[in-house]
């Protein structure tokens, strides 16, 4: 698989300095073309800094999902080159939320979350309690023994994010994870996420259609054109974390939603 | 209140259809080489109790050995052809071929080459058994959730993990309800295999026993009989549905729906 290689290619972080920090992520004049023909992605360069939240917006079809499928190593790119450098030597450094919970459905919560490190030949008797901890992590520990289809679809998108932070992967790839939420559960999910990143000190690329979030939650936001989508822009977001509903009240979060929303109709995407 | 039309209803159908038989028999005076009355057919179910039910017995045997064979054939079948497309386009073709031929056109021969009647029979019940088998479990083991398989690829597990931890599980109630297909069809495979056979069969089963009570005109012994394979055809309906239901319960929402 394509991010093996990268991991092994990726020198020893010697080298880096605290004011010129290695990238964690670099996506080099990568662009995508399926099978079947269809230019998913333009040529895209992207950095990301070991323990940025970087939130990619732009409409749908543009390229989003097939650009985190890249970052993540599951298509391999037409054009260009993907290196990671990523911190921990885990056997699962780069961990995948899915824009539905994608749990197996015949089997309990507990099971689900546990599934990484099954995979990675963890014994039960290790694996158990770090699902269990991960569980916690996002609050639903009481419904370990629970099936999914026994929990709300906001539980299950929590089940779906502790199963992508038991492996404590470096890289965390969430593709509108909160998208088929309401509004209110979307915003403490919002809120959780950001305590659970800062906490894990995560790498995140956040790929989102709503403005108020992807403000809310990065340190930088890129907007992407129509497909076959490039990055048009670029919104630096330079508020201190820990934010709180009260950045997303403030002027200073609407004026930036404004900014952004700006960088959109210029790139043709709104 | 629903669970209890379910049952009961059947049964009161069942009451009341009995009823109008015999009334309409005795009646109309229908003589018994048309129509038996069911008390007829009861009497004669009590009287010949031992011969029909080792004839069932015989013929049960028979549609298990089948339907055991069409799982097990059907399966490792299924299993081949997810793991490699060149196989299943290869393949495919025959195995099609073999579930469109009609099994009383191809039994004869397989009575002729099979030396054992009882194997000949239960060959002929695999062939008419197989297909649902295959192609359900075939189709299941592909119908597995991309995300779920993306998500497998991601932590890099083997062929053999995402076979064993994703594809059988997916898999389970398109192959459970392949599996009440084949237990009717493979009940019917015997009885059809058996009729094929005639008296060069196994000379034992339910559908000898229709053979020989229609050559002595014994028509209550007919009816019977038929009444036993009907039985039959329910209790592997029930069986099977039963299984399908232990299994999935717990795994899959609405699994009895499918
Ligand atoms: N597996 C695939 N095969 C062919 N085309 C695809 C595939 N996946 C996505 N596409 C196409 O690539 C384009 C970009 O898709 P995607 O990356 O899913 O966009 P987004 O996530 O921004 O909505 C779309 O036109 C989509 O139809
Ligand atoms: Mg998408």
């Amino acid at each position: 698989m394509q991010h093996n290689k990268a991991v092994h290619q990726a020198s020893p972080s010697s080298s880096q300095t605290r004011n010129n920090p290695v990238p964690a992520l670099q996506v080099h004049r990568v662009s995508h073309t399926y099978p079947s023909g269809t230019v998913a992605l333009g040529t895209v360069d992207l950095d990301v800094e070991a323990g940025e939240f970087v939130s990619i917006i732009g409409p749908s079809g543009c390229g989003k999902s097939t650009l985190l499928r890249l970052i993540a190593g599951l298509e391999a790119p037409t054009t260009g080159a993907i290196s990671r450098e990523l911190a921990r030597p885990s056997k699962s450094p780069i961990a995948f939320v899915f824009q539905q919970p994608t749990l197996m459905p015949w089997t309990s919560i507990l099971a689900n979350v546990r599934l990484p490190l099954d995979l990675e030949g963890v014994a039960a008797r290790t694996s158990e309690p770090l699902a269990r901890q991960a569980l916690a992590r996002v609050g639903i520990e009481d419904f370990a023994q629970a099936l999914p289809r026994e929990l709300s679809g906001g539980m299950q998108m929590r089940a779906s994010i502790a199963r992508a932070l038991v492996t404590e992967p470096s890289l965390l790839l969430m593709d509108e994870p909160f998208g088929a939420l309401d509004e209110i559960t979307r915003a403490r999910l919002d809120r959780e996420l950001l305590a659970v990143w800062a906490e894990q000190k995560l790498t995140a690329v956040f790929v989102t259609h709503s403005l108020h979030e992807a403000v809310f939650l990065s340190n930088r936001v890129l907007v992407m054109t129509p497909r076959p989508g490039q990055i048009a822009d670029t919104l630096a977001v330079n508020e201190p974390y820990p934010r709180d509903e009260s950045f997303r009240l403030s002027t200073r979060f609407a004026d930036l939603c404004a900014q952004l929303s700006h960088m959109l109709i210029a790139a043709g995407s709104a | 209140m629903d669970r209890l039309v379910r049952w009961v209803a059947p049964i009161v159908v069942f009451v009341v259809a009995l009823l109008v038989w015999e009334w309409l028999v005795i009646r109309l005076d229908v003589p018994v080489w048309i129509v038996p009355a069911p008390s007829r057919i009861g009497a004669t179910l009590v009287r010949d109790w031992p011969l029909l039910v080792s004839a069932l017995g015989v013929t049960l045997r028979i549609a298990l050995q089948a339907l055991a064979a069409a799982t097990i054939l059907g399966v490792g079948i299924a299993f081949v052809f997810v793991q490699s497309r060149a196989l299943e386009a290869s393949l495919l073709p025959y195995v099609i071929l073999l579930q469109v031929t009609p099994v009383v056109a191809i039994a004869p021969l397989i009575i002729i080459w099979v030396d054992d009647p009882e194997a000949a029979l239960v060959i002929c019940a695999t062939i008419v058994a197989l297909f649902p088998m295959i192609s359900n479990t075939t189709t299941g083991l592909k119908s597995v959730d991309a995300g779920l398989l993306d998500l497998f690829r991601l932590h890099r597990a083997s062929r053999w993990q995402v076979l064993l931890r994703l594809r059988v599980p997916s898999a389970l109630p398109y192959f459970f309800s392949g599996l009440k297909v084949s237990a009717g069809l493979a009940l019917i495979g015997a009885v059809v295999a058996e009729f094929v056979a005639g008296t060069g069969g196994t000379a034992s089963g339910l559908a000898y026993q229709i053979l020989q009570a229609g050559l002595q005109l014994n028509f209550p012994r007919m009816f019977a009989a038929l009444l036993l394979i009907a039985v039959a055809g329910v209790s592997f309906f029930a069986a099977t549905s039963g299984l399908a239901w232990l299994f999935l319960r717990r795994w899959h929402a609405g699994a009895g729906d499918r």
